[in-house]
């Protein structure tokens, strides 16, 4: 170790020696481009650099920013390092210590902004290189990726904090050392109020260690603006015992704002339109029950035609804020024990009249299939299927409804010998005004969104929506929700 | 003689249409106003048997005049029907906690509104 310092030598002038000296002192300007060096730089670079030379020659990954933050520690008296790959002047790339020391004059060039001593580790045995280089890596991942990432021990305490912390949340990275994350971060519900402890992930994940990924979550920033964020738990094993936790937390608030927007927007837009639609519908309705005179036949038509295509404009409205609701989970819902089997017969006694119309059959069978769902919000998914079943169907087919439950699951299966669906389109089929072909809008009528509202109940009700298909054969569809508790009482009465 | 109706909206042709379809259909003696302070004025002086009142109006809306009409000696006794455009559930259960006779939804079918109406009010 050459713990004494000798006088300066211009750069320019530093003999190459071959004398495998292991230590420099580098002298940096405010620019971060070296202006002297000592005696023993030209060995360990292998190379004598030329006044000026950007500090990234030699230290190539170090990002600026990291000289700046070593720099307030150094002043404190602490002597900050870190490790990273450097570059000698031959081209060779070897592990080095960096360490930033504390202002001093003179020494090894004057005016100096920075001073650096670099300690070459490439003596170190191979396997302790390749961990130390292997951990370089995982702290360049760490660093790039634009999430918190925060490692907190059992009593929620931060004992690792990635540096994207400090911009995301508006702090410097030393507040983060030891505080308590849930503190620090306020973490709360998206909407700001506070977690019960029994829903606070990060208590949750340390109790119990269990993942718990994509919380809707928010934090507060140290200026005081709140962020809604997602935040993934996942627990930290020791020897197969909880340790701790890694916490994962991701700004979604300009998606989160965006989205209230268009819900704002959606909602207003909604309202506008059924204003003047009430006015259309009450003049129309007027006109064909004759309050106004007996209509000649072709007026009454043409009216006929009006009063029906006002009636889809309705439906599409209602059908579109209905959506929105239930994307944006703001459709109350309530849980009663009802039967499948029950629901469905109801809703075959409505649609009776329209297949009737179109020698439709509708046949099936109906095993007991017990939910607790809300039934409003039920009905409408189930009608949706058996209608569009219907909508897809020639006239004269038989259209198939089947309820059914297993130890955990309650389903409704809709069967029909229509068209089918083309294989590349199913994933797409439960997104907004997805129909096949763009012509079944108009032939066939419906707003587009009815499998996207019954996907979304069916979700909101814990449950999902099965399809299988097959071109010029048919589709099939089922409305999956988790089975209701057997009920002990009503079994035995 | 007919039940006396009055109807409050701020919108003039859906004034004009559940007015026209309350008289003509349901054959109801019907008066219309076009904002919560006239309706007060109205029901005070001309005391309808019921009122069909929007709820999102400018100035003074359907809840605000519906607790003024309920705190008035001469209108605390009138029965209100809300009319709205409003189609969320949970608005509709908000309305419905109001102490007013019901809810009808926009659009309404002017066919059927003097009985829907009536049915509220538990008119035979």
């Amino acid at each position: 170790m050459h713990r004494k310092e000798v006088a300066a030598r211009p750069v320019t002038t530093a003999p190459v020696d071959n004398l495998g000296y292991k230590e420099t002192v580098l002298a940096l300007d405010s620019a971060y481009a070296i202006v002297g060096t000592d005696y023993r730089a030209a060995s360990l670079l292998a190379g004598t650099c030329s006044a000026g030379t950007p500090v990234d020659v030699i230290l190539p990954d170090v990002s600026v920013g990291l000289f700046g933050t070593s720099r307030r520690r150094a002043d404190r008296g602490s002597s900050p390092s870190f490790e990273t790959l450097a570059r000698r002047l031959d081209g060779e790339v070897f592990l080095a210590e960096c360490t930033r020391l504390p202002e001093r004059q003179g020494y090894p060039a004057d005016g100096a902004a920075i001073r650096l001593k670099l300690r070459d580790l490439s003596d170190l045995p191979e396997s302790e290189q390749l961990l130390r280089r292997k951990r370089l890596r995982e702290q360049q991942i760490l660093s790039a990726t634009r999430n918190v990432v925060f490692g907190v021990d059992l009593q929620h305490r931060i004992d690792f904090a990635n540096p994207a912390s400090g911009t995301v949340l508006g702090r410097r990275l030393r507040d983060f050392a030891g505080a308590d994350a849930l503190e620090l971060t306020s973490l709360a519900q998206a909407d700001g109020s506070p977690f019960p402890d029994v829903d606070n992930p990060v208590l949750r994940t340390l109790e119990d260690g269990i993942s718990r990924p994509m919380v809707e979550s928010s934090v507060v920033r140290r200026d005081g603006t709140r962020l809604i964020t997602e935040l993934s738990c996942s627990p930290i094993l020791e020897g197969g015992e909880l340790a701790g936790a890694v916490l994962v937390i991701n700004d979604v608030t300009e998606r989160a704002t965006a989205q209230r927007r268009k819900d704002e927007f959606l909602s207003t837009v909604s309202h506008e339109l059924r204003s003047p639609l009430t006015s259309i519908r009450g003049s129309l309705g007027m006109l064909a029950g004759g309050i106004f005179g007996e209509l000649s036949p072709d007026a009454g038509h043409m009216v006929d035609v009006a009063m029906s295509n006002t009636h889809r404009l309705i439906r599409l409205v209602n059908d579109l804020l209905h959506v929105e609701r239930l994307s944006s989970g703001r459709v109350p819902m309530e849980p009663v024990d009802l039967d499948l089997s029950d629901a469905v017969a109801e809703i075959i006694k409505q649609q009776a009249p329209a297949a009737m119309q179109r020698s439709q059959r509708l046949a099936g069978s109906f095993d007991s299939a017990p939910v607790v769902a809300d039934v409003h919000q039920v009905s409408i998914a189930i009608t949706n299927l058996i209608s569009n079943a219907m909508k897809f169907s020639a006239d004269g087919a038989s259209i198939y409804v089947q309820t059914g439950s297993d130890t955990e699951h309650a389903w409704v299966t809709v069967r029909d010998e229509g068209t089918g669906i083309p294989a590349d389109q199913l994933a797409s089929i439960f997104e907004r005004f997805r129909q096949v072909d763009t012509a079944d809008a108009t032939v066939r009528g419906g707003s587009g969104l009815g499998l996207s509202i019954t996907g979304h109940i069916a979700s909101a009700l814990g449950g999902r929506v099965d399809v299988e298909s097959s071109l010029g054969v048919g589709s099939s569809f089922r409305l999956v929700l988790p089975r209701a508790e057997p009920n002990v009482e009503t079994s035995q009465s | 003689m007919s039940r006396r109706v009055l109807v409050v909206d701020d919108d003039p042709d859906i004034k004009l249409l559940a007015a026209t379809a309350l008289s003509r259909v349901g054959g109801f003696d019907v008066r219309a106003v076009g904002n919560g302070k006239e309706a007060i004025d109205v029901a005070s002086s001309w005391q309808p048997d019921a009122i069909l009142m929007d709820v999102h109006m400018p100035g003074l809306d359907g809840p605000a005049t519906a607790d003024r009409l309920r705190a008035g000696d001469r209108t605390c006794a009138i029965p209100v029907v809300f009319i709205t455009a409003s189609v969320g559930a949970a608005e509709a259960a908000a309305l419905s906690l109001l102490p007013v006779s019901g809810v009808l939804m926009k659009p309404f079918d002017p066919m059927t509104l003097p009985a829907d109406f009536s049915a509220l009010l538990e008119w035979t």
